[in-house]
């Protein structure tokens, strides 16, 4: 019996015109940690924190995923509309399309409160002022009654967090949720992911910024093609990368400090498309390390508390 | 073709006094007051032959706008720019025309800057065609070769490219007619961090190789320092510092520089607390300092009166009352 709070395991997801946008996906997260999933765009990293709201594109979804043991994957309509909100809420990237444009924020968060709990309409209201007031929103009682264009960027994107957190969710899913910000402003919604995780709820923050993962995150998993090829506590995943595409990928980062190199290590190559992906190792073609072995897909093989897919590491 | 002009030496490449830059936003109430919104507020720069400059800020600062002022598609309100010492704004629409061959952009979006009916080859034949120049098959395919593209490319069409190689084709375009000053507008932010280090490594190559002047419009500083030798830091409108990047990042002068410059997320370092709030509305910025507002070392002078931009040790220019030490 598996007790982590997310456990997904070879998670797959094809469509109907044979693309496999998923191509084995596993990961774990468990209460009161932060888990990085990252990748370039097209590795399937959001597609990955869809599923777990079963919000993916029509297809077929195979492999396991599991919610404190519980199979989503046989989950039907009511079963969703309770777990949504309740049990997991997802905080998207640009909240100006998350939030509908002619409802005052204060209703929208509302409403979902009344949606999932008996409360009265004032009760409900107030609880919205505590949630913004939590959120860091100054003068919450009037940010309440904003529309969503009024409020900036920053602001907006904590009162998503606040309708996130609104019922108390075991799981949330922040999806590039600083992408859209300014670096001062995603410091301070770094600040209150990294108190969620310390709440006792998960948090699977899905991003593109290694530098994000290295200051919030107590574990990684690094997707690739829709695949999982990395995945451990993150400080480790970092400082000593495994996988050749993490350990790519990492020094393509410009430095900050240090000597400026006069050329940045680069991968060559693309990665492949969907529907032309390799039946071996996705990351081959591009891969210094290449062999023969790699014509086989090499399975995500755990390491004392690390998991890599890579044949370097039998 | 008439040689290009070389100017004498002591004459920088481009230079921007005092630029100036204001919009109309229309009236709140009917008969109420007309609002401006000031977007470059007295910015003065200099760029010689050959040099890159990072024009770094947050959203709104007004970098994109000073950009648009360097490259003359806007008039400042106030100020001018000089270009191999001719004055911008003064023009005729024949030199204005022989000005735009020899400054040319890159902008961040490279899925909408190319007509997607139009071949890779008749793309970049355009800006020959458009300014009279001879240009040959030839050309353009080691126009291509130049900027890591296939020459093979020449019968494709752009949709056929990679968001990396439209970004290349992008910098094949502006470098057809030999410029001697780039101005791009964030040209890796859409990227992925690996396609964004070849375009990095692309654009520092081409400065060295072919001498040319850059400036770089970016919000983000682990780039700007493998791109730029020197940066300037916008805060609403005005510059607040301005230095050689490496130095600049290393020990920031202006309490601004130094928080954008924690507020990067990077592996070893813990989260350091946060600037509070927002930028301000650029509508109404406050009073004195623009920055006091946010600034954790303000005092009572710096919401009195603004400082203004003033040399500082090596080659540094900083705008606080109390620069970092």
């Amino acid at each position: 019996m598996d007790d982590a709070l997310l456990s997904i395991d070879a998670l797959r997801l094809a469509l109907p015109s044979g693309a496999r946008l998923l191509d084995g996906v596993s990961l774990r997260l468990e209460r009161g940690r932060i888990l990085g999933v990252v990748g370039e765009s097209g590795s399937g990293k959001s597609l990955t924190g869809l599923s777990v709201l079963g919000l993916q594109p029509r297809g077929r979804l195979e492999g396991k995923l599991a919610f404190e043991g519980q199979d989503l994957l046989g989950f039907g309509p009511g079963d969703w509309r309770r777990f949504r909100g309740r049990r997991a809420a997802i905080i998207f990237q640009d909240p100006m399309t998350a939030f509908l444009p002619v409802r005052r924020i204060g209703a929208q968060i509302a409403e979902q409160i009344r949606l999932h709990s008996l409360c009265s309409r004032r009760e409900a209201e107030t609880r919205v002022i505590a949630l913004l007031s939590r959120m860091g929103v100054p003068a919450p009682r009037e940010a309440a009654r904003r529309f969503p264009h009024e409020l900036s960027g920053g602001l907006r994107q904590r009162a998503m967090i606040a309708m996130a957190l609104s019922c108390d969710p075991d799981l949330v899913i922040a999806d590039e949720p600083t992408t859209a910000l300014d670096v001062t402003v995603q410091a301070q919604i770094l600040m209150l992911l990294r108190e969620i995780g310390a709440r006792r709820a998960g948090v699977m923050l899905i991003t593109h910024d290694m530098g994000v993962v290295a200051q919030i995150c107590t574990d990684i998993a690094v997707l690739y093609a829709g695949v999982v090829v990395e995945s451990g506590p993150a400080e480790a995943v970092l400082r000593t990368p495994w996988h050749p595409y993490t350990r790519a990928l990492l020094r393509a980062i410009p430095p900050m400090d240090g000597a400026r190199p006069d050329r940045l290590p680069t991968i060559e190559g693309t990665p492949p498309a969907p529907e032309a992906r390799p039946p071996g190792c996705v990351f081959a073609p591009r891969c210094p390390e290449r062999r023969a072995a790699c014509a086989f897909r090499p399975a995500l093989r755990r390491h004392e508390d690390r998991s890599v897919a890579c044949v370097l590491y039998p | 073709m008439p040689p290009p002009v070389t100017p004498p030496p002591t004459i920088p490449l481009l230079q921007a006094h005092s630029l100036s830059k204001s919009f109309a936003l229309g009236r709140r109430r009917v008969w109420g007051e007309k609002r401006f919104l000031t977007a470059v507020d007295d910015v003065s720069l200099s760029l010689g032959a050959g040099d890159s400059l990072a024009l770094v800020g947050e959203s709104g600062c007004g970098k994109s706008t000073l950009g648009r002022l360097l490259m003359g598609f806007d008039a400042p309100d106030r100020g001018r720019v000089m270009f191999e010492g001719q004055d911008l704004a003064r023009l005729r629409a024949g030199e204005k025309r022989r000005l735009r061959a020899r400054v040319q952009m890159v902008f961040q979006d490279s899925g909408s800057s190319f007509n997607p009916r139009r071949s890779i080859g008749a793309t970049l034949a355009e800006p020959y065609r458009i300014h009279g120049r001879a240009w040959s098959r030839a050309a353009i395919e080691a126009l291509l070769e130049q900027v890591g593209l296939s020459a093979s490319l020449y019968e494709r069409h752009p949709v056929a490219l990679s968001g990396g190689q439209r970004q290349r084709l992008n910098i094949a375009r502006a470098l057809a007619l030999s410029p001697r000053l780039v101005v791009a507008d964030e040209p890796v932010s859409a990227l992925d961090v690996s396609v964004q280090a070849q375009i990095v490594n692309l654009l520092r190559r081409l400065q060295s190789e072919l001498g040319l002047a850059s400036v770089f419009i970016s919000h983000d500083l682990a780039v700007v320092r493998q791109i730029a030798d020197r940066m300037a830091v916008m805060y609403l409108g005005s510059l607040v510092e301005e230095g050689e990047t490496l130095a600049t990042l290393a020990r920031p002068l202006h309490p601004y520089t130094r928080a954008l410059v924690e507020a990067v997320p990077r592996p070893g370092r813990a989260l350091v607390a946060p600037l509070e709030g927002d930028v301000p509305d650029a509508v109404s910025p406050p009073g004195g300092c623009r920055f006091h507002t946010r600034c954790p070392v303000a005092r009572p002078l710096c919401a009195q009166e603004r400082p203004k931009l003033e040399t500082m040790g090596q080659e540094r220019k900083v705008a606080c009352h109390f620069p970092l030490v």
